[in-house]
């Protein structure tokens, strides 16, 4: 288990460090307005080239390159020029806002998903599994801003007119300030992210529940008098469990897109909101600062995830 | 007597898997000569199905060489390896694995005639309804995927594949083992037609005793991935000079029921030993009941015994004389 | 021992019944499909969308309004927001007074065209690259493989937004972009598929015939693996449909005034308090799609891969 552990880390820290070079290549094509906009509008080439010369801009690409990660090491992911602060900072105030609302999230569609799958898969073709497997259809195939959308109308618009402001229009209140405020502010949020998930969950438990329980062994355990409930929870579960944990890790990735689009419909000044709005200012240690975070992010949940899956299948670890 | 066809000398064939190595096949040499049939016997696990992917180098091999009509095949890539695919084809177990569900039979058939490029599309159709008559099946059903025929006609099927590029040698790898008993029959007096009419020489595999016999001229027997006897039909079923071969042959059915009770029923005690930890020594003689001393320090050459004549050749070194019975425990109360 | 092909008990039978015509796994599947009500009403519905798209113009004809022109004065109530729909403007129009239901139509051109093309990409390199994994194996499986693992850790719309905002949005780009992080999964898939086929014994079988690498690969192995391809092709159609719309929706699709279902639910978003037709039709036309689309993969898969317990299992 040990020797698994360390190869997965060993693996992850690859690919995050081809990540790195991959990102910093790529943003190095493209044209960079840094010294242009510090300078102003009015500044010659020779004030622009001297900027470039003081930001160590003009120096060869792989030299910059391992200055930054020799930085990035030490926990100084550059300066954000635009702002004027350490894009360490940055990064720092976004990230419980994305860390609140990515987990808030998965928890959520997690639970909802499987239970659902699972108690669809229990009941076939009766009445609550149809209507499950309706529901799960249409948010399944609903892009997350359009839920988002369609939240903001019905739950905050509506709602509010109609006298019952439960839910803020978006905007963020930190944990310090309160969880009930704190909840309040995330519950749109995290419906928006999670509906959609928990639909693509449901129809994966379902499915994967639908196929153990067909298997041989678990009619051996009927067949030895164990009561249904046992036999789902205990026998079943525990191997439907894998593919929708082999699929977890994998939309692990997908979960940062989500986050993106939630942040901009509701506001929220997370590390979505910020990148985008970085990249449409071309602030390159900003967007590479957070596309590293996001990564490192993403590689350690990958491991996390396999952890689990050696853990409901033995078979796994020895490999 | 002309060169033989396939000579086998020394093969070996080892599997590692993880910490532990596998000897399937170890040190095993035999000649087929051209036209015969010799039948390859054993247990299941063996070694005989490995041995026989070996010979067709669909394995490459461990240790020894393989010899086909003269040239050397023992470590040729797979391009020079093509020519000689052509006069060695295989006929697999399992007539439901061995063909490709998602592809029609004529192309099944044909494959190895387009793979070879031999005459144009038109030709190769001909030839493969021909082919299909021959081994009785209808040409029509050219179009037709394999789910449609039952196990049997399967097996047909993968005969007339075999047959498609009019080899020398065709290794029959336990061919009718999962058909059923009634059906095994006609399979096998197939193969024996189709023998002489286009003088093809076999190299059965089974473990079904009463098979070989019908269908072999000469026999070699297998255990623990190694060759224990192999002589003509004659010679093992009247003399067997291993106690293995006379274990072995002691239990297939006699034709005559009268005869049976005079047959010496025998059991050998324990199972085939795991390949992964053989036996020191002779492979058998854990459960040998002729085991002596010597039998479990030296590993007993393959060669004539006795007054055998040089075909008939037994790895022992206590081998059972002329008339010599076998002493084990007895199955049966008789005398 | 004659020499003569025996007529065996089974050909008699053969004989009498040979006007059952033997029907190869596809035809089955097909008939299985055409069967399923339900795929074959989703499937009528993506003929529509693909109609709608290619006769797009026909809309701009009928109505009178082509897709980009705004109308200030017809199409702005008196304080400039959009109006409701009304018998010129079937179905409204956005804040700028152009037509919704021609943007629409014309909405449809971009998410079906870059659906189906970055799909058939994504299939294509996907399934080679899956297939030369899995059976080659060695270093081509260990390259390939890490590529994959390498490809599903990226966080796939961060870079995706870096990319397009980096290139400047254009359709190829977009193609391009969820192309490169799709094949991944599809790779996976066959690469499992293909390491499963690789021990059956028609593939032994064609290597003992002499059969080459290439040829087994396309020949034997492909048109086992092309089962879950379809299934999955069919089904990725909406998800590439849905991140395109996510990425115009952030404003990385195309240009304005380009008529893009993302970008036009995007416009509409600071207008949802007033004009609800602004929002919602033009998500109603990606739902419907997409719907649509699973649908028709759900049916697809049970059509191409029937399991008998999906039957009613007693309870």
């Amino acid at each position: 288990m040990a020797r698994f552990l360390v190869v997965r880390t060993l693996t992850g820290l690859f690919v995050l460090w081809l990540i790195t070079i991959a990102v910093f290549v790529l943003f190095f094509v493209a044209p960079s307005n840094v010294a242009r906009t510090l300078a102003g509008h009015q500044a010659t080439p020779q004030t622009i080239a001297l900027i470039n010369h003081r930001l160590g801009l003009d120096r060869p690409l792989w030299q910059q390159y391992l200055d930054f990660v020799g930085n990035a090491l030490h926990g100084n992911l550059g300066y954000d020029y635009y702002h004027q602060e350490p894009v360490t900072t940055i990064i720092r105030q976004a990230f419980p806002i994305t860390l609140s609302l990515a987990v808030g999230a998965a928890i959520i569609w997690l639970l909802l998903g499987v239970y659902n799958g699972v108690v669809s898969a229990t009941h076939p073709r009766s009445v609550r599994d149809r209507a499950l497997t309706v529901t799960s259809l249409v948010f399944y195939s609903m892009p997350s801003f359009v839920l988002g959308l369609g939240a903001l109308y019905f739950l905050y618009y509506k709602l509010t007119l109609a006298g019952y402001a439960w839910f803020p229009a978006g905007g963020y209140v930190p944990l310090s300030a309160g969880v009930g405020p704190w909840v309040q502010h995330l519950v749109l949020p995290w419906l928006t992210i999670a509906l959609v998930s928990a639909a693509t969950y449901t129809r994966l438990s379902r499915a994967s529940m639908l196929d153990v329980l067909g298997e041989d062994y678990i009619r051996t355990a009927e067949a030895k008098g164990l009561g249904q409930r046992r036999v789902t929870y205990r026998h079943a579960l525990r191997s439907a469990l894998t593919p929708v944990v082999t699929q977890f890790g994998i939309d692990l990735g997908q979960l940062v897109g989500g986050v993106v689009i939630t942040e901009q419909i509701f506001s929220l000044p997370g590390l979505g909101k910020t990148a985008v709005t970085a990249i449409t200012q071309q602030d390159l240690p900003v967007i590479i600062g957070i596309v590293l975070v996001a990564s490192t992010a993403v590689v350690i949940a990958n491991i996390l995830v396999d952890l689990c899956y050696a853990y409901l299948d033995p078979r796994v670890r020895l490999t | 007597m002309s060169d033989p066809l396939l000579v086998a000398e020394h093969v070996t064939k080892t599997f590692a898997s993880g910490a532990h190595t596998v000897r399937a096949v170890d040190d095993v040499s035999l000649a087929i000569e051209p036209g015969e049939t010799l039948g390859l016997v054993g247990e299941t696990g063996c070694g005989k199905s490995t041995l026989a992917r070996c010979v067709a180098r669909l394995y490459p091999l461990s240790g020894g060489s393989v010899q086909f009509d003269g040239h050397d095949i023992s470590s040729l890539s797979s391009r020079r390896m093509r020519p000689y695919r052509r006069e060695m084809q295989v006929i697999f177990q399992d007539p439901y694995g061995s063909l490709n569900p998602r592809r029609r039979v004529g192309s099944i058939i044909g494959d190895g005639l387009a793979i070879h490029r031999v005459g144009d599309g038109a030709e190769r159709r001909k030839q493969v309804q021909h082919l299909m008559e021959v081994v009785g099946l209808n040409p029509e059903h050219y179009n037709r995927f394999p789910a449609d025929f039952s196990g049997g006609q399967r097996q047909r099927i993968g005969v007339a594949r075999a047959l498609a590029l009019r080899p020398k040698l065709i290794i029959c790898d336990e061919p009718v083992s999962a058909l059923d008993v009634s059906i095994q029959a006609q399979v096998i007096n197939l193969l024996l037609d189709l023998q002489s009419e286009f003088r093809l020489t076999y190299l059965f595999i089974t473990h079904d005793l009463s098979i070989v016999r019908h269908v072999s001229s000469r026999i070699a027997v297998m255990y623990l991935g190694r060759i224990v006897e192999t002589g003509t039909v004659e010679d093992l079923f009247t003399t067997s000079r291993h106690p293995y071969t006379r274990a072995l042959l002691s239990a297939v059915p006699p034709a005559d029921p009268d005869a049976a009770d005079s047959r010496q029923h025998v059991v050998l005690p324990g199972d085939l030993p795991s390949p992964v930890n053989p036996p020191s020594g002779c492979p058998f003689h854990p459960r040998c009941p002729r085991r002596q001393d010597d039998c479990v320090a030296t590993m007993p050459p393959l060669e004539p015994v006795l007054d055998d004549d040089p075909e008939h050749l037994t790895a022992c070194l206590h081998p059972l004389r002329t008339g010599e019975d076998l002493h084990p425990s007895r199955q049966d109360g008789a005398a | 021992m004659s020499l003569h092909p025996v007529v065996t008990a089974e050909q008699e039978l053969e004989e009498v019944h040979s006007d059952v015509v033997g029907r190869g796994p596809w035809a089955l599947a097909w008939r299985r499909l055409r069967a399923d009500r339900v795929a074959m009403g989703s499937l009528a519905v993506v003929v529509l969308m693909v109609l709608i798209a290619v006769f797009a113009p026909v809309f701009a004809h009928i109505t009178g309004h082509p897709p980009n022109m705004q109308y200030h004065q017809a199409g702005l109530t008196p304080d400039g927001l959009p109006k409701a729909p009304n018998s010129t403007f079937w179905l409204g129009t956005d804040d700028l007074g152009r037509d919704i239901l021609v943007r629409i139509a014309y909405g449809a051109r971009i998410s079906l065209g870059v659906g189906v093309v970055a799909t058939l990409l994504t299939v294509v390199v996907g399934v080679v690259l899956g297939l030369l994994a899995g059976f080659l194996g060695g270093f081509v499986d260990l390259v390939i493989a890490r590529l994959v693992d390498l490809v599903l850790s990226i966080p796939f719309l961060l870079v995706a937004i870096a990319l397009v905002s980096v290139s400047g949005p254009s359709l190829t780009i977009t193609v391009l972009v969820i192309s490169m992080f799709s094949w991944a999964s599809m790779a996976r898939i066959v690469r499992g598929q293909v390491l499963f086929l690789k021990e059956r014994e028609f593939v032994e079988a064609a290597r003992s015939l002499g059969a080459s690498d290439l040829r087994i690969m396309f020949v034997d192995v492909l048109p086992n693996v092309l089962a879950p391809v379809i299934v999955y092709t069919t089904l990725l159609i909406p998800v590439v449909i849905i991140v395109q719309a996510t990425l115009s929706f952030l404003g990385l699709g195309l240009p304005a005034p380009a008529a893009d279902w993302g970008g036009m639910i995007s416009e509409a978003q600071n207008y949802y308090t007033v004009a609800w037709w602004f929002v919602l039709f033009p998500s109603l036309a990606l739902l419907i799609t997409t719907i649509a689309f699973n649908l028709l993969g759900d049916g697809v898969r049970d059509a191409v891969d029937p399991r008998i317990d999906r039957l009613v299992r007693p309870r």
